[in-house]
């Protein structure tokens, strides 16, 4: 804006020095009118900004491919503004649907704009940086800013499939009743053995059939008790792992999965904590309750893509963040270069579960499909099934899965039940 | 194309034919070609939206008006055309950055009525300078001149002084974000 009045400012000053050296008074005359028009501009400025900006966002909190409205009312405590800007500045990766953004228009004194507009929540936490109102004379010399507005963001959570079951075997448990079985008599469920009646026990405990057995003694069953886990969720966000971006990247599905998974688990009452390494470490300490379902949520929506050098490798996870024989669960595509990784996880005893989007499929659908792509498909196929059997061989079970199924299918089909092939290899989930 | 940008467009044909019929009047007349390629200029600028072709418009027509020295009243029009011309232009820009416009018929007629009124009181001042002949001494006209000269340079540190308080508050801004 500036440079307007400085182009100005030099003509003006331009024809004064002719005319004064020339001694030709037509060039001083001439001088005038950008000399009026510079006045004009200068007389009219807007002073000092009193505009006040009210509303926001409607919810601060969303569901993915919910619409989101944003109302602001701007109001002027101040003089008449001839030319104002409300701009709104709407960070990137949301998507507007409808309405303005960006809004030009004379304000009177105690008068009043409105701007409003949609956006469609996509997966994240995103920070408003404020409404931008420039305010500027008739002709645009000389302006006045003022940034308000600033302070609110949208929260929204990732998307959460419902799931029915999830059946795992962690050999670690908590002190709390919950769903896992502890190996550990007691009350409970599932048949665990038989023991001598001790004074205090339920009648309905007797085992009869075996007390007939030895006249003279009483023995009861014993089940065995079902406590509550301590889960560690691991979401991988490398650039270098997740190729691809938007709503079909493998970090997307990852997300989704995780917080799947957090709303199951929670619900059960186990203790449950987030790890998303990418371009820095985004750590949620294993807690339960509802309370801790929101951080979850908080950190899986924060989550996206990063790179850094501390991280590029598996083997640098701070792994003892969570306890030993925590049952961990990670969620990444993997690379070849983390198989070893995963190996000296499962050696420190760890009991691990990889849940592994599967990026060759999700990267064959922007592909042509010519004989090279075809090829170079099956090859990568076979790389990720060698990897799929060697983390197996190490006791790791890898779960590839083709993001065109539903993650709620896919838990129903491979993780609610113990898998014949874990049995088979003795594994433990 | 948008009402401004049509009076844009008339008003940089008004300021070109001004010049060209002043440069033919004081015997210039191999001049008014280059200006009908500057104005050429202009137009294929205007259609592709240039911020510089104005601006190139309006100190090429000031500098060839205080060279080649015209008719004055011609030189005055050709001016007041130009200055339209650039100002429109940029009103023009400043609406198309803009997603919406609260009545904009509303806005452009108001900002045509402060550019007539700001043309109209310079280019009649200037006419009226050019009728009226005041005779001083040379100190008198350099005192004048001087006193054009300081008020210009106070006009220009307040503009500077302005636009360093807009880049103060978005420098602010961008750090709170950050």
């Amino acid at each position: 804006m500036f440079r307007r009045a400085g182009v100005l400012v030099l003509v003006v000053c331009g024809l004064l020095v002719a005319g004064l050296a020339t001694f030709d008074p037509s060039l001083l005359a001439l001088a005038l009118p950008p000399l009026v028009y510079l006045a004009v501009g200068s007389v009219l400025r807007p002073n000092e900004l009193r505009l006040q900006v009210e509303g926001g966002l409607s919810p601060t909190t969303a569901k993915p491919g919910e619409t989101v409205s944003v109302e602001l009312r701007v109001k002027n405590g101040g003089g008449r503004l001839e030319e104002l800007e409300i701009r709104d500045w709407v960070p990137p990766g949301l998507e507007r649907i409808d309405g303005d953004t960006c809004l030009l228009s004379s304000i009177v004194p105690g008068g009043s704009q409105r701007l409003s507009y949609r956006l469609l929540a996509r997966t994240g936490l995103y920070s408003f940086e404020g409404v931008q109102l420039t305010a500027t004379d008739p002709f645009g010399l000389f302006e006045s800013r003022q940034g308000l507005g600033q302070g609110r963001s949208l929260l929204v959570r990732p998307a959460i499939q419902r799931l029915r079951r999830l059946y795992l075997r962690p050999t670690r448990v908590g002190a709390q009743s919950g769903a896992y079985a502890a190996h550990v008599g007691g009350p409970g469920i599932e048949f665990y053995g038989i023991r001598g009646y001790s004074p205090g026990d339920p009648r309905r405990w007797i085992n009869w059939k075996v007390s007939g057995r030895f006249p003279g003694d009483l023995f009861v069953n014993v089940f065995e008790q079902d406590r509550m886990a301590e889960i560690g969720l691991i979401v991988d966000a490398r650039f270098r792992s997740n190729l691809g971006s938007g709503p079909e990247s493998a970090l997307t599905h990852s997300i989704q999965a995780a917080a799947s998974l957090s709303e199951l688990l929670l619900s059960q009452g186990n203790q449950v904590g987030l790890l998303v390494f990418g371009s820095h470490l985004d750590w949620t300490v294993p807690r339960s309750g509802k309370v801790q379902r929101e951080r979850i949520l908080g950190a899986l929506a924060r989550a996206g893509p990063g790179h850094s050098q501390i991280f590029e490798q598996l083997r640098h996870l701070p792994s003892r963040l969570f306890p030993p024989h925590t049952q961990l669960i990670l969620f990444s595509p993997l690379l070849r270069s983390d198989v070893d990784d995963l190996i000296g996880l499962r050696a420190r005893r760890y009991p691990l579960l990889v849940i592994s989007p599967d990026q060759v499929e999700l990267e064959a659908k922007s592909l042509p499909a010519d004989p090279q792509v075809r090829l170079a498909l099956r090859l990568a196929r076979v790389e990720q099934a060698v990897i799929t059997r060697r983390l197996a061989h190490a006791g790791v079970f890898r779960l590839l899965w083709d993001t065109s199924m539903p993650f709620e299918q896919l838990t129903e089909m491979y993780l609610s039940r113990p898998s014949p092939w874990l049995a088979s290899i003795g594994a433990r989930l | 194309m948008n009402g401004a940008r049509r009076l844009a467009l008339a008003s940089l044909g008004a300021s070109a034919a001004a010049l060209a019929v002043g440069f033919v009047e004081s015997g210039a007349e191999i001049l008014v070609l280059p200006v009908g390629i500057l104005a050429a200029l202009g137009l294929v600028g205007e259609g592709r939206a240039s911020a510089w072709t104005p601006t190139l418009w309006f100190l090429t027509q000031t500098g060839l008006c205080a060279l080649i020295r015209p008719s004055p009243v011609w030189a005055l029009s050709s001016i007041a055309g130009a200055l339209a011309y650039w100002d429109l232009s940029a009103f023009d820009r400043r609406l198309a950055k803009v997603g919406r416009l609260e009545m904009p018929g509303l806005l452009l007629r108001r900002h045509l009525l402060f550019l007539a009124a700001g043309l109209a009181l310079g280019a009649g001042l200037g006419f009226a300078a050019l009728l009226v002949r005041i005779d001083s001494s040379f100190a008198g006209a350099l005192l004048l001149g001087l006193v054009a000269l300081a008020g210009l340079s106070q006009l220009l540190r307040r503009a500077q002084a302005d636009a360093d308080r807009v880049d103060r508050l978005g420098a602010g801004q961008a750090e709170r974000n950050s």
